[in-house]
């Protein structure tokens, strides 16, 4: 897949397990993907049932292993090669991201982050569906 | 990423910590709407809309909300937010955000 078929819009259906505190949060939303950018809106729940609105942005662009994503200050973050099943990671001091990306089709993928750090311990299920 | 408290810890001196009164939440989100706030060595404006930027050599933006009566912020990549208590100096312009653990940031307003 290359940017071009990423373009339009997407559900987002996140949970983040906080292993920490031993609490679940959740995230429904959507994301707009078109040009060089990810945006992403959509309401957080947190466990104790306060919610908010979230968002965030990234920017993606083509390159020769598949996506490359990047901070919006235009600082890397990581590559996605979305294709099957595969992984990036990103140190993020003193944090370490890990995610696994599976891409059932072109239209329905999911990224699972996993993130360590001396004050994180959490891990984050996020299901993108393409909206018709 | 813990933006505030990884930049500026200050200990607080004796002598000023008696002007410090601690801030509520419509305070807080009066006070941090549209300004900019200047530490040591970086800088921060508090978008309305919920975003804020960070400057300490470089943009990093992320996003910042009220819940209760302390100030919460988070940066991407990290899906966290962090909150802090907060006060304010009732004899100069200035605020200081109080983490969870004892790190305490002071912000200058930028008038």
């Amino acid at each position: 897949m290359k940017l071009i078929d990423f373009e339009g819009n997407w559900s987002i259906e996140r949970r983040i397990e906080d292993h920490l505190s031993d609490t679940v949060s959740h995230f429904l939303g959507t994301a707009q993907i078109g040009g060089d950018g990810y945006k992403e809106i959509g309401k957080m729940v947190l466990a104790n049932g306060n919610e908010f609105e979230s968002s965030r942005s990234y920017l993606w662009s083509d390159c020769d292993e598949g996506i490359e994503i990047r901070f919006e200050d235009g600082r890397p973050f990581h590559i996605m090669v979305p294709s099957g099943q595969s992984s990036a990671h990103h140190w993020c001091d003193p944090d370490q991201y890990d995610v696994e990306y599976d891409f059932q089709s072109k239209q329905d993928w999911t990224a699972t982050w996993k993130v360590k750090g001396p004050r994180k311990d959490y891990v984050m299920i996020s299901r993108y569906r393409k909206q018709s | 990423m813990l933006r505030i408290a990884a930049i500026i810890t200050f200990t607080a001196s004796m002598g000023h910590a008696e002007n410090w009164v601690p801030m509520v939440g419509a305070q807080i989100e009066a006070a941090l709407n549209d300004q900019t706030l200047d530490y040591k060595a970086a800088w921060q404006v508090f978008h309305a809309s919920g975003r804020t930027l960070y400057n300490a050599g470089h943009d990093s933006w992320g996003s910042w909300r009220v819940e209760g009566d302390k100030y919460c912020s988070e940066w991407p990549p990290n899906a966290g937010w962090d909150c802090y208590d907060m006060e304010r100096d009732i004899d100069a312009d200035r605020v200081r955000f109080l983490g969870a653990r004892g790190d305490i940031t002071i912000g200058w307003f930028r008038r």
